[in-house]
């Protein structure tokens, strides 16, 4: 997924927020409040402030809904007009710790390292202080008063804020951009207004919402002792305070501003929860369980059977019209669509596609791992002779957790980091298996010896940290080998690793193809490092199967003009350097482009109108399979270097026409 | 006289030596490929060269100016040298627009506010869209915003660019894209290049000279041809042979080494079949 989509969805903030009633209810109790802390005084002032000598210490009435004091004041009237002060120096407290808290933890990540340590040990000091010490403190320096209680709760909310701004600033601070600002000269203030802040916005200001809360209560809380808000001015606190001496009597006279601040403290701290939310969904996907029309349905796609090679009666996988959608908005993209083909016993298949291009969906879709909200759909999807549609949950773990099993690109996460390897690899076989502990153990022993790994038994007591990345992804093929699988998945197993160690590990799960009899599909965005090792190909783009060709066609040059641009487009040690490197101009569609035709035609030399009108289909061709109206023809199939069947006559992929091909690539803008 | 100079740098991290005692130098002009597996120091060494990081030892010298370590003048350092970082994805500010950025980085350079045609001449001249300034980097794809982060470093015309494994994280269809833009800017600009890799067929295709490092050290530094012709040391004959062979090289030798995949192709379903039948076969589709 593209990290970062947040500039333009973050307009939609409000929106958001008011979709769900929970959201809307924060949103209005909040606007009430602010609403009433403007105009309240306007309304209720003058009943609030009127001495009534007639109607002193009343209780409740239908004149007065919570009583008057011991001047006639109407209660209600001054719990309303209190509104403004209450929550008026609440955020005043906020702003000015949220203001000081971003400078103290934003600006030492633009400074020295000395700095940075300064700060924090500043900050960790600071925020080990507890509220009401520091209030007593100040209000010993200031005396007791309004602006005591703003000093003394703004002290101890900065520190917080700091943690806070320090904790997502360091990030920002460790950033390629935040550096290459500083290699061009970007004064220290840009750095922090244009750099550091906006990227740290968002939680920030989350934060400083559900602190208002926290501060309104902690306000109350110091005009309630006396050390805040002073007569003739009034509080929530204070009105709390003063009505505590007659409570037996006059029960109301304190309930009133008892509720309104929990009301108010609520509805701030509600507010901020509801924003969270609302910004946590909108980094998932939202609508999981809504019903949406149009989603592809496999009986659409379902052809009488599948054509090309290994398609037999031995086919271990069969995958038939695959299509793996999402949802998005009120309608569904599919990155996977319509792929068909089948794998036998003991064949090592590499899938090979750009990012975005479906391989990786096509591959978890196989093991049923594909993410929520993701709807996979096919006309057939058969494993081992047993319908994978048609199991239960139960029965496809199962059948996953043995006969097939799945090798990710990032070793590190696919390992559990509190389990010793020992435990992660004999895991398999005593649940799957029901083994002993010492025949697990002398199982994981022959695995990890058959997968090159130093000191096997020493290896059984570590953990995943204290191992290389190479080291792990050996594991994680031992881990896939102990279960003696039918089919090993491995998503890009080499992209995490280093250039020395990649070839080994390939060796390796060849091998272990090799001496268990399994079958591999390995779903790679680097054609050249799989080929080596594979018996077929099958290119992907857009979503779409392309191209199926056995290793040997590969050789004598495949038929897509797309994989024939990629085969060009990469140097290698016999590249001629003096002459520009084949490119493909322009940049393959998001799923949601994808429109009629094939998805190729505006990047391909050899497009026609048909091009752009009719999908091609997938149909044999040199022995393989390919969708394309206009394929490159190998060079060796008739002798004669370049007889294309296409419109453009003497020219093969292969005649580094390709080479002239436009220099520059992708500068088309997404809209 | 040099355009760079590293003499005898040493980075120390703790107990780790990242960079040993490593020297080079690179004329006006020149490209400098500098390979290595992960881990060999070669992004920290970059990262001294351009003043990121502060060596525990030794100098650079950029320029043959006075040496500018890690206190000299930033401003200079600045117009002398820009870096290009791996990843695109992370090195462009995602809350600025293209335009923005490039407007800072001009702005930088000249002082008052960048016209817009400098901006457009940027774009231009790394093969973008004058359209691209106004899109946030979220809404491009790898190869541009690798393009926009080469255009930013540009905008400064530094002389020397630090180009840091900048192809490893592009699709294979873009990367050659890059790396052309990159040898045009070269001719075009006379820019003078670090260009840091782990793979050596793509330094050979862009490097005169090339520097081979493994544990913090140069194990090997010559001419291209020389140390891919005839290596000297054992990492670096490791390097050579990790890099795969052409592609349909590599599949011819599959074909020769395993019996099966030869039987597998010769009795494949279609493999008898004339490109007429093919077409028949198309057409009845």
């Amino acid at each position: 997924m593209e990290p970062a989509q947040g500039a333009q969805r973050r307009r939609r903030w409000g929106r958001e927020l008011l979709r769900t009633p929970a959201g809307a209810l924060a949103a209005s109790l909040t606007s009430a409040l602010v609403v009433l802390a403007i105009f309240g005084p306007l309304v209720w002032g003058h009943d609030a402030s009127h001495e009534n000598f007639h109607a002193l210490n009343q209780g409740v009435s239908s004149a007065h809904l919570l009583g008057t004091d011991s001047l006639g004041r109407d209660i209600f009237a001054r719990v309303l007009v209190a509104t403004r002060l209450s929550i008026g120096l609440a955020a005043i407290a906020t702003t000015i710790a949220a203001v000081a808290g971003c400078v103290l933890g934003g600006l030492p990540v633009l400074l020295s390292r000395r700095w940075q340590r300064l700060a924090s040990s500043v900050i960790l000091t600071w925020m080990s202080f507890p509220v009401l010490v520091l209030a007593l403190f100040v209000a010993i320096l200031l005396g007791p008063g309004a602006r005591t209680a703003v000093v003394a709760l703004a002290l101890t909310m900065t520190p917080q804020f700091a943690r806070l701004v320090q904790t997502l600033a360091a990030a920002v601070g460790g950033s390629d951009y935040l550096a290459a600002a500083r290699l061009l000269g970007v004064s220290r203030r840009r750095q922090l207004t244009r750099y550091v802040l906006p990227n740290i916005a968002e939680p920030v200001i989350l934060n400083v919402t559900l602190s208002v809360g926290g501060a309104l209560l902690a306000l109350s809380t110091l005009s309630f002792l006396g050390l805040g808000v002073q007569p003739p001015s009034y509080d929530w606190g204070q009105l709390l305070g003063n009505a505590l001496s007659s409570i037996y009597v006059a029960p109301a006279a304190a309930i009133g501003p008892a509720v309104a601040v929990v009301v108010a403290g609520l509805a701030f701290s509600f507010l901020g929860e509801q924003l969270a939310t609302s910004v946590r969904e909108r980094t998932t996907f939202r609508s999981s369980h809504r019903q949406l029309s149009g989603l592809p349905s496999p009986a659409a796609n379902a052809r009488a059977g599948i054509e090309g090679p290994g398609a037999s009666k031995e086919s271990l996988l069969e995958v038939d019209g695959l299509s793996v959608s999402f949802p998005m908005g009120d309608s569904w993209v599919s990155p996977v669509r319509d792929v068909s083909f089948s794998v036998a016993g003991h064949e090592i298949v590499g899938i090979v596609g750009e990012s975005g291009s479906g391989k990786t969906l096509t591959a978890l879709a196989l093991g049923n791992l594909v993410p929520r909200p993701g709807a996979v759909a096919a006309a057939r999807l058969r494993f081992d002779g047993k319908d994978l549609l048609e199991l239960d949950d139960r029965a496809l773990r199962e059948q996953v957790g043995t006969d097939m099993a799945v090798v990710f690109q990032d070793s590190a996460s696919a390992l559990n980091p509190a389990l010793r390897i020992g435990t992660q690899l004999t895991e398999v076989v005593r649940v799957h298996k029901r083994a002993t502990r010492s025949v697990a153990r002398r199982a994981a022993l022959e695995a990890l010896s058959a997968v090159q790994i130093s000191w096997p038994a020493k290896r059984l007591r570590q953990f995943p940290h204290q191992l290389s990345g190479g080291m792990r992804q050996r594991v994680a093929i031992a881990m896939a080998r102990m279960g003696e699988p039918k089919l090993v998945i491995a998503d890009e197993p080499t992209s995490a690793l280093d250039v020395l160690v990649q070839k080994d590990i390939l060796d390796v799960l060849r091998a272990t193809c090799s001496d268990t009899g399994s079958a591999a599909l390995i779903v790679t965005h680097d054609i050249s490092v799989i080929a080596p090792i594979c018996d077929r190909i099958l290119v992907m783009y857009a979503g779409r199967l392309v191209e199926d060709l056995r290793i040997g066609q590969l050789a004598r040059g495949p038929g897509h003009p797309y994989t024939c641009a990629l085969l060009e487009s990469l140097p290698d040690l016999e590249t001629e350097t003096g002459v520009a490197l084949a490119t493909i101009p322009g940049r393959p569609p998001a799923p949601a482009e994808v429109g009629e035709g094939c998805a190729f035609a505006p990047r391909c030399r050899y497009a026609t109108d048909r091009c752009y009108e009719e999908v091609p289909p997938l149909v044999a061709h040199q022995g393989g399979r390919l969708a394309c109206w206009h394929p490159c023809e190998p060079e060796e199939v008739d002798g004669s270097l370049g007889t294309r069947a296409s419109t453009i006559p003497g020219e093969s992929c292969h005649s580094g026409t390709l080479k002239k091909a436009a220099l520059d690539g992708g500068t088309g803008v997404r809209q | 006289m040099s355009l760079l100079e590293v003499a005898d740098v040493t980075v120390r991290f703790g107990s780790l030596t990242a960079v040993d005692h490593v020297s080079m130098r690179l004329e006006r002009g020149g490209v400098l490929g500098l390979v290595g597996g992960s881990g060999s120091g070669k992004s920290t060494l970059a990262r001294v060269i351009v003043g990121l990081q502060r060596p525990t030892a030794g100098s650079v010298r950029l320029d043959a100016s006075a040496a500018i370590t890690s206190k000299g003048d930033r401003k200079a350092r600045a117009r002398t040298v820009q870096m290009v970082f791996q990843d695109p994805y992370r090195s462009l500010n995602p809350r600025m627009t293209i335009g923005e950025m490039l407007e800072e980085a001009l702005r930088l350079r000249s002082g008052d506010g960048p016209a817009d045609s400098e901006r457009d001449r940027l774009l231009d001249l790394v093969h973008l869209d004058p359209a691209v300034a106004d899109s946030y980097p979220h809404a491009l794809s790898g190869g541009m915003r690798q393009r926009a982060a080469i255009a930013r470093a540009l905008a400064v015309e530094p002389r020397l660019l630090v180009a840091d494994e900048i192809t490893a994280s592009l699709d294979a269809s873009v990367q050659g894209a890059v790396l052309n833009l990159l040898r045009e800017l070269r001719s075009e600009l006379g820019l003078a290049l670090l260009f840091i890799s782990h793979n050596l067929a793509t330094v050979r295709y862009i490097s005169d000279e090339i520097a081979v490092m493994h544990n913090g050290r140069i194990v090997e530094i010559g001419a291209i041809d020389k140390i891919i012709d005839d290596p000297q040391n054992e990492y670096t004959r490791r390097l050579l042979d990790a890099v795969p062979p052409p592609i349909e090289r590599a599949a011819a030798a599959i074909m020769r080494s395993r019996p099966s995949a030869r039987a597998a192709e010769s009795t494949g379903p279609a493999a008898e079949m004339s490109i007429d039948a093919i077409r028949t076969s198309k057409e009845a589709n």
